[in-house]
């Protein structure tokens, strides 16, 4: 009896260890990518200010003013995450940086492409214009966020989540928003309802008139017209109007 | 022999579970790159606190020289005629010689003397989180602020884009920067990552002062002496912010700075808004970064702005010409005025004394530093 009391605790150890190796074993399984079906989203933003498509030199109005978009418009968009039916969640990480330099450029809309995302039910969306805290504090990058793309201070390290820079009015008054600092992110989150198998398109509206309204009718004859620090006045009225600015049109 | 068995199992174990890791790693046929891990040479007892480099830009040999050669080619300016080394001068412990302010590419001028360059590898361990450099504490971190004075219209003027592009077309730096990093594409990162390898090896810590520190500072004359009791007394009290230990205490780095930032009274009302520039907060108005104790005989002249001259104006300012307003830290208005420090002319005197046993004269002659 002893004896096959000592063999049973000899095969419990030894079934013991092999459990470990299964859960060791286990975790190498699910960590290799390829198991999993992916698909390819992309996001196609289109630019408008009201209802119109969004175009250099022409006019546009807000409550105050008429005014005029200029080239070097440009923005971060970021920290983009799905988040499925059952909760789990798949995030890219990739910064993706928007910008139209060029006066010929129509910059009307933008495509981003994101690959291999997990097939299966989704049901929200969110994103940031912007730069994560994590990644706002040195300049020092590579990619969307290599300083040399002109995209970010450094007298005050950091990087400028949006840029829209025009003029207004009959005087043609240029003005100059550059918009940054942590606190000043703009985050989005919308349901989005899709099931994703090889690919699904989402069309996302940018409405930039929405800068200027609701709450703060902002007056660029009064407010900052030109803003390049992250704790400028006009910032904060801004970055409330932006809560709007973004909104997903439909989901292919 | 229970216990063995067991230790035989874990292991086999183990080496299941890893073996099955390792054969999931691609099979990699290159060599992966790798340059030469260099390691600080520490003064004295200093390697008690080792710099904590960036986890993504660790010092090796070629990227220190690669950065050397970066810090004195005049290439990063517009024009091609200033280097990081027209005003941060080895000759003057890296500052613009006796200038109150540096003259730009195009001769306009700053409102700020230029700092130094030696020790800043240390503000990664104990500097402000995202206010590490530049006077106002702009600068997160070095490799973010090697780009301000090479953008600055009223320093080096040019933009990365060129700079980039000019280093590109120089036959001899993509080899250099296939050396130092794995990649002759040259980009902006890199060339922060260079520049700052090289100036987190600028250490200085070779003075009588550290000397002393060693031997109960027995290499002191009596005035030094005096000069160091009062420099860390109540009543001289400049060791809060330019911090060193007092004569007794063991053996520790002496830094010479808090890593930090005070308005030590210069003015009623600063034309620099020093940190609240970069903050907004009214309460920092008038904070600058606190410059470190060492290398004074060459770094004259003195404060943010160049202001003193000499030595003997900076005691008289913190003796008793400080502002005493609601905004001025409160090591300088626990003193007020008319007493303020009340030092003696011997005081005075013997402070500066001591003041010049922190000078690292062997920093100006180090042929690791200079132009290669």
């Amino acid at each position: 009896m002893r004896i096959i009391k000592k063999n049973s605790q000899l095969l419990f150890t030894v079934l013991f260890f092999f459990f470990l190796i299964f859960l060791g074993c286990k975790k190498d399984q699910t960590a290799q990518p390829g198991n999993v079906s992916t698909g390819t989203i992309t996001f196609n933003i289109s630019h408008v200010f009201g209802n119109n498509p969004l175009q250099f030199s022409k006019s546009y109005l807000t409550a105050n003013d008429t005014i005029r978009i200029q080239s070097q418009f440009a923005y971060y968009f970021s920290n983009i995450k799905l988040t499925k039916t059952d909760n789990t969640i798949y995030s890219p990480g990739n910064f993706f940086l928007v910008h139209y330099d060029i006066d010929s450029q129509n910059p009307d809309s933008t495509t981003i492409t994101i690959n291999n995302v997990p097939q299966g039910d989704y049901k929200t969306l969110s994103f940031v214009i912007g730069v994560d805290s994590l990644h706002n504090h040195t300049v020092g990058q590579t990619g969307a966020l290599d300083p040399s793309m002109g995209m970010c201070w450094f007298w005050n390290t950091g990087y400028i989540f949006y840029r829209l820079k025009g003029n207004f009015g009959a005087t043609n008054t240029s003005f100059s928003l550059d918009l940054g600092g942590d606190e000043n992110i703009m985050s989005y989150e919308f349901p989005a309802n899709f099931s994703l198998a090889d690919s699904r398109t989402i069309n996302i509206k940018m409405d930039i008139k929405e800068l200027f309204q609701n709450p703060y009718s902002y007056n660029l004859k009064v407010d900052d017209k030109d803003i390049h620090s992250t704790t400028a006045n006009g910032i904060s009225k801004l970055v409330q109007n932006s809560k709007d600015m973004m909104s997903i049109l439909s989901i292919q | 022999m229970k216990v063995k068995f067991f230790i035989l199992l874990f292991l086999v174990t183990f080496f299941v579970q890893c073996r099955k890791d390792n054969t999931s790693q691609p099979v990699s046929v290159s060599v992966p790159f790798s340059a030469t891990p260099y390691s600080i040479n520490y003064p004295f007892f200093w390697s008690k606190v080792p710099i904590l480099n960036p986890a993504n830009n660790q010092l090796t040999v070629e990227g220190i020289a690669l950065g050397r050669k970066l810090f004195y080619d005049p290439i990063l300016s517009q024009n091609n005629t200033m280097s990081c080394a027209t005003c941060h001068n080895i000759n003057f412990s890296f500052t613009d010689s006796t200038k109150q302010f540096s003259s730009g590419l195009h001769g306009e001028v700053g409102k700020r003397n230029a700092p130094p360059i030696f020790n800043l590898g240390w503000f990664t361990n104990y500097g402000v989180l995202t206010h590490q450099f530049f006077w106002d504490g702009g600068a997160s971190d070095l490799e973010s602020q090697v780009f301000g004075p090479i953008t600055n219209p009223i320093e080096m003027s040019e933009t990365l884009p060129n700079v980039l592009t000019k280093l590109r077309l120089k036959s001899e730096y993509p080899p250099l920067f296939k050396k130092a990093f794995g990649t002759d594409s040259i980009t902006s990162q890199l060339l922060a990552f260079a520049i700052s390898q090289f100036e987190r090896t600028i250490i200085s810590g070779n003075t009588k002062f550290d000397q002393g520190r060693l031997i109960n500072f027995s290499n002191f004359s009596p005035e030094e002496m005096n000069g160091f009791i009062t420099f860390t007394s109540e009543k001289g009290d400049c060791w809060h912010c330019h911090t060193l230990a007092p004569p007794s205490s063991p053996l520790e780095t002496d830094f010479g700075l808090d890593f930090s930032f005070h308005n030590n009274g210069l003015q009623k009302i600063f034309t620099d808004s020093g940190l609240a520039r970069i903050t907004k907060n009214n309460g920092d108005l008038g904070k600058f970064k606190t410059p470190s104790i060492r290398n004074l005989v060459y770094t004259a002249p003195y404060m943010h702005d160049g202001r003193f001259i000499t030595l003997e104006q900076v005691v008289d300012f913190y003796d008793a010409l400080a502002y005493q307003g609601s905004n001025v830290d409160g090591f300088i208005t626990k003193n007020p005025h008319p007493a303020g420090l009340n030092l003696s002319s011997q005081e005075k005197r013997e402070l500066i004394l001591f003041l010049k046993t922190l000078t690292d004269s062997s920093l100006i002659v180090n042929t690791s530093y200079s132009k290669p």
